[in-house]
């Protein structure tokens, strides 16, 4: 995976309707993964497009995957964040029970997995615990995961 | 065999009862907890139904009647109990 950036290099060529797009898109450092995401280009054809764009110095390739995985770090933090929310989400409805859920928390491993969880939770909590707090969390949930 | 009918329905409700309350504190609240609290409280006024019972008619003379009422109470018994494991398997799954 390589990250591109704009080069100081003015545009004064005419560039096609996706090389316009990747070119804007590529006005802060991005990723060509993202890139294929954003545009919904097939990766080759980006790569293609990438390519032109670095032939003509409009783009550079800043960081490769290897030598530089600071946009990996991203989804750590977005989960570790979620994560905290949630905890703060618990402990405001449930008060001192929250703590007993800590743990499961801390223990989920994707985003998927602690939406998934928190979802289960709500349910059980609606039918063992109480219908009123099950609801209000469910709308903190919701705003964690929205 | 009315006799043992009675016995085995008033026993079987009063392991009902135990077990009722036993779900309760394990579902305080919401959905469940709120429709077991009045589950227990019909296994309670139903257990001293049979007991009562029981005791009323333990010198009765056999007839159809007293039996197929004993027979009632029996399977009333049976009903709760299963009632009472759908509930415990219903939280088993949401502990699980």
């Amino acid at each position: 995976m390589q990250i591109y950036r704009h080069t100081s290099k003015a545009l004064d060529v005419l560039l096609s309707r996706e090389e316009r797009l990747v070119y804007a898109l590529c006005r802060e450092e991005i990723s060509d993964a993202l890139l294929a995401e954003r545009t919904l280009l097939p990766l080759d054809t980006l790569r293609g497009i990438l390519a032109r764009l670095q032939a003509q110095g409009l783009i550079e390739a800043v960081a490769s995957t290897q030598d530089a995985p600071r946009s990996k770090p991203e989804e750590p933090d977005a989960l570790a964040l979620k994560k905290a929310r949630l905890i703060a989400a618990l402990e405001a409805e449930l008060g001192e029970k929250a703590q007993k859920y800590r743990a499961e928390v801390e223990r989920m491993q994707t985003q998927t997995e602690l939406e998934e969880w928190s979802l289960k939770l709500v349910l059980k909590l609606r039918l063992t615990i109480s219908q009123k707090v099950a609801e209000a969390l469910e709308a903190r949930i919701k705003a964690v995961f929205a | 065999m009315i006799q043992v009918l009675l016995v085995s329905g008033a026993v079987l409700m009063l392991y009902n009862t135990y077990v009722g309350f036993g779900l309760k504190s394990k579902a305080p609240g919401g959905i469940i907890g709120e429709r077991l609290a009045q589950l227990n409280v019909f296994i309670v006024l139903f257990t001293l139904g049979y007991l009562a019972v029981g005791v009323l008619t333990w010198n009765y003379p056999a007839d159809t009647a007293l039996l197929i009422l004993a027979l009632i109470l029996f399977f009333g018994a049976i009903f709760v109990f299963l009632v009472l494991r759908l509930v415990q398997a219903v939280l088993a799954a949401l502990e699980g």
